[in-house]
């Protein structure tokens, strides 16, 4: 047995395929690098928007990252607090795939203002609890905290069998396994610690995506965007994108790594199971959606859908809507539901729902001129290629943080796997686990009740028009100087110190214990 | 309180568009091409609606609605657009992030985006205003009811250096807010003053030494308005020439179902 699951602990050199694909990405990413600095130089002219399509594939490739991270953190901790054993190996990558995609999420963001270092700087400055800008930083701060708390912890006893190990990044394993031994208290001490950052993860998960489906939804003046359907219909939406990409990375890791032991073709089939509930889940609110604007006949909300359903949109809207529909079919019906067909059904199901984030985003902002005007141009939309290069990077900035992370550590958790091992070697540093799971949840707590406390400031101090707040005085050669609660109310400001200042009681707690 | 609003009484308009061009040139606004035109990148604060009801075509000219409750404020996640206390929409192009969530909000489309650093032919370099910053590549902008306009005046009241038909109307004992008020009336009852009119004035009341350029104190699509259609002034002074008009049958503002309350009223044509 021993020999049987130590080669997962070597995650290896690179193969000729893993070579070839890291230059692919490489150079892609290089090119989207050089499309980038054109659009920093150059203005966001470079890119096929206008007005009043203002927002475009940038948008679309944000929601769709947003929706593919709630795969990782989402789907292991509900399989973690279910107990549900078939699942276990597949946890790690998910959670990779999270942590990696909020962060081209946020990237997708970054290419998309007008003002990269403004955005970087005011934000966290001047951010405004009333904007949804602000509730997506605020979320995506979170969701990554979380994301990345789990990760981290649990790979900690993976990464104490590696430390022992000869390879060149030993010195990075050994500082990552802390005081980890593997023995009885310790396992407990992370079980419990994995369990609660599951329990936070789900509602913050939850609140990432209704937050994601409220920037549209809380528009009214785009036709179709203001409907409450929006927070549901994003989270059913991130579960049917995020379990397909778990589904097709899965598969391929699988076949690199040859696990086929590790993840069975049962694996795959249950994993199809769920994506079948999350497609059908799906047409049903893309039907509720379709059924609201159609019956109720809002002229404007009508153009919207007549152009998406039978005007320039229809293939793409058909195509969706066929890619759902056929893969739906395929996996209700238990002869065909082999493990092929559940990842040739998620490699449909995938790309289909880019291109139903694309679908929420441009119909309705190409009717978003409901005053056009002498000077106002017919509204159209083709992306450019710089913007279709900031695409393909982004996907393969996620594709490259996974192949690292594949290279780098263990791909399977293979202590939930495979049951826990005492390490051979005595740990080297002297920060305790209980340390570090402190210092995640002190992190978790100190930001949550400081964003309530910001919230409540916002409020009281400066109300729902606190927009005044901020307003520069009216002789332009006087010197805004910021009151107190003016300060306080600054929003992002303050969340950074915290964070900070949650760092620091973490590092003092640790030195303690040492 | 002050609180900024304007009226269009279509019935006056003639669709003659000076005053799209006066706000070009008031507020640098970068010219554009043909090709951005086409692609919809002009950017034009005050534009003409084009609305083609029952094959007639009608015409409204659209400034920036100053909403009282502005959805485009609301969303911002920097405070780069908000609501100054005498009701104007304002702009802070040093703040803006250029993230494009008001254009999103703004429902009547009147904010635009720099998506290219702004350029003008040579000749034209000396000609621009000192006055209104020009604005970099990556930020929004829109109408702000010539703000600037309203702070020299501001400025000259409180210095003491207006005309004598300002003086008059502005005593001691008022504020500067109200004091401003007045005094944007006084000067819109003599723009849109008819000549029998003048003719029949006391001389006194038309500022004898007047002169053409203290209108400028005016925004400049109401200075230049040729129909004299646009009416500017002070919506919360019961006697103001704008809020009187405002008060005509014939008023309505634009998607007053979305609850946005525009402060920019338009007098519907008489058929
Ligand atoms: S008209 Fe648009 S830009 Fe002007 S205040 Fe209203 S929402 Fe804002
Ligand atoms: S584009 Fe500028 S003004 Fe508009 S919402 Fe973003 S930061 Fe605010």
């Amino acid at each position: 047995m021993e020999v049987g699951y130590n080669k997962y602990y070597n995650p290896g050199g690179f193969s000729r395929i893993a070579y070839a694909t890291l230059g692919i990405l490489i150079i892609v990413i290089a090119l989207a690098l050089h499309a980038w600095l054109q659009q920093l130089t150059q203005g966001l002219a470079v890119t096929g928007l206008n007005r009043p399509v203002v927002w475009g594939i940038y948008m679309a490739n944000f929601v769709f990252f947003i929706s593919i991270s709630m795969s990782g953190t989402f789907i292991s901790s509900v399989m973690r607090l279910l107990s549900l054993e078939w699942g276990k190996p597949i946890t790690r990558i998910a959670e990779v795939i999270t942590v990696g995609s909020l962060l081209m999420a946020a990237l997708n963001i970054l290419f998309d203002v007008g003002g990269l270092f403004r955005a970087l700087i005011y934000i966290p400055l001047f951010g405004r609890i009333q904007s949804p800008v602000g509730w997506d930083v605020i979320v995506l701060l979170f969701y990554l905290l979380t994301g990345l708390g789990y990760l981290h912890v649990a790979l900690i006893p993976d990464i104490a069998v590696m430390a022992g190990k000869e390879s060149r990044f030993s010195w990075l394993y050994s500082l990552l396994r802390y005081d980890w031994r593997g023995d009885k208290d310790q396992l407990h001490l992370l079980e419990s610690g994995l369990k609660i950052l599951a329990i936070v993860t789900v509602p913050v998960a939850v609140m990432m995506h209704t937050v994601t489906g409220w920037i549209f939804g809380g528009m009214k003046a785009v036709s179709t965007w203001n409907d409450a359907i929006m927070g549901p219909y994003f989270i059913i939406g991130a579960l049917l994108s995020g379990l397909s990409l778990v589904i097709i990375t899965s598969a391929i890791i699988r076949w690199r790594f040859a696990l086929h032991e590790v993840i069975p073709d049962r694996t795959f089939i249950n994993l199809g199971k769920m994506l079948l509930v999350f497609l059908l889940g799906y047409l049903y609110f893309m039907l509720a959606e379709t059924f609201t604007v159609r019956y109720a006949a809002v002229s404007e909300d009508i153009r919207v859908s007549e152009f998406s359903w039978t005007g320039p949109y229809s293939p793409l809207t058909w195509y969706v809507l066929a890619s759902l529909v056929i893969a739906s079919v395929v996996l209700l019906i238990p002869r065909l539901r082999t493990y092929k067909a559940v990842i040739a059904m998620s490699a449909a199901v995938l790309p289909a729902m880019w291109v139903k984030r694309v679908l929420i985003v441009l119909p309705g902002l190409i009717h978003h001129d409901s005053l056009p005007t002498v000077q106002s141009a017919l509204p159209q939309y083709t992306p450019t290629y710089v913007e279709f290069l900031l695409t393909a990077g982004s996907f393969a900035g996620l594709a490259l943080i996974l192949l690292l992370f594949v290279k780098l550590f263990p791909v399977l958790p293979v202590w939930e796997v495979f049951g826990v091992q005492k390490t051979k070697t005595e740990p080297t540093t002297n920060i305790s686990l209980r340390a570090v799971l402190t210092g995640w949840m002190s992190g978790i707590l100190i930001t949550t009740a400081y964003v309530a406390v910001w919230a409540a400031s916002t409020i009281i101090f400066a109300g729902e028009n606190s927009a005044v707040t901020y307003s520069v005085k009216l002789a332009p050669t006087a010197i805004q100087v910021l009151s107190i609660p003016e300060l306080a109310t600054t929003a992002m400001f303050n969340l950074l110190i915290i964070v900070a200042l949650a760092g620091v009681l973490a590092i003092l707690f640790v030195r303690r214990r040492g | 309180m002050v609180r900024w609003g304007m009226v269009i009484d279509l019935d006056k308009c003639t669709a003659c568009q000076a005053c799209v061009v006066a706000c070009k040139a008031e507020n640098n606004i970068p010219i554009g091409s043909e090709a951005e035109q086409a692609a919809g990148r002009q950017i034009s604060w005050m534009d003409l609606i084009v609305k083609n009801s029952e094959g007639r075509v009608a015409m409204l000219p659209r400034p920036c609605m100053h909403c009282d409750n502005p959805p485009c404020v609301q969303v911002c996640p920097v405070g780069a657009t908000f609501r100054r206390e005498d009701g104007i929409v304002d702009q802070d192009y040093n703040r803006c992030i250029g993230c494009r969530l008001c254009m999103v909000a703004c429902p009547y489309g009147v904010r635009y985006f720099n998506w290219r650093e702004p350029s003008w032919p040579d000749t034209y370099l000396e000609y621009l205003n000192p006055t209104v910053p020009v604005r970099p590549a990556g930020v929004v902008e829109k109408c702000t009811f010539c703000v600037h306009r309203i702070t020299r005046l501001k400025r000259d009241i409180s210095t003491g250096n207006v005309p004598t038909a300002i003086a008059k109307v502005t005593k001691n004992n008022m504020s500067l807010e109200e004091k401003t008020s007045k005094a944007v009336d006084t000067l819109m009852r003599r723009l849109i003053m008819k000549s029998d009119e003048v003719e029949r004035a006391d001389p006194e009341d038309l500022w004898i030494d007047f002169d053409f350029r203290e209108l400028n104190y005016l925004p400049s699509c109401v200075r230049s308005c040729t129909g004299r259609a646009l009416i500017f002034g002070d919506l919360d002074d019961p006697e103001s020439l704008v809020s009187q008009m405002a008060k005509s049958k014939r008023a309505f503002r634009l998607f007053e179902e979305l609850g946005t309350n525009p402060k920019v009223i338009y007098l519907q044509e008489g058929r």
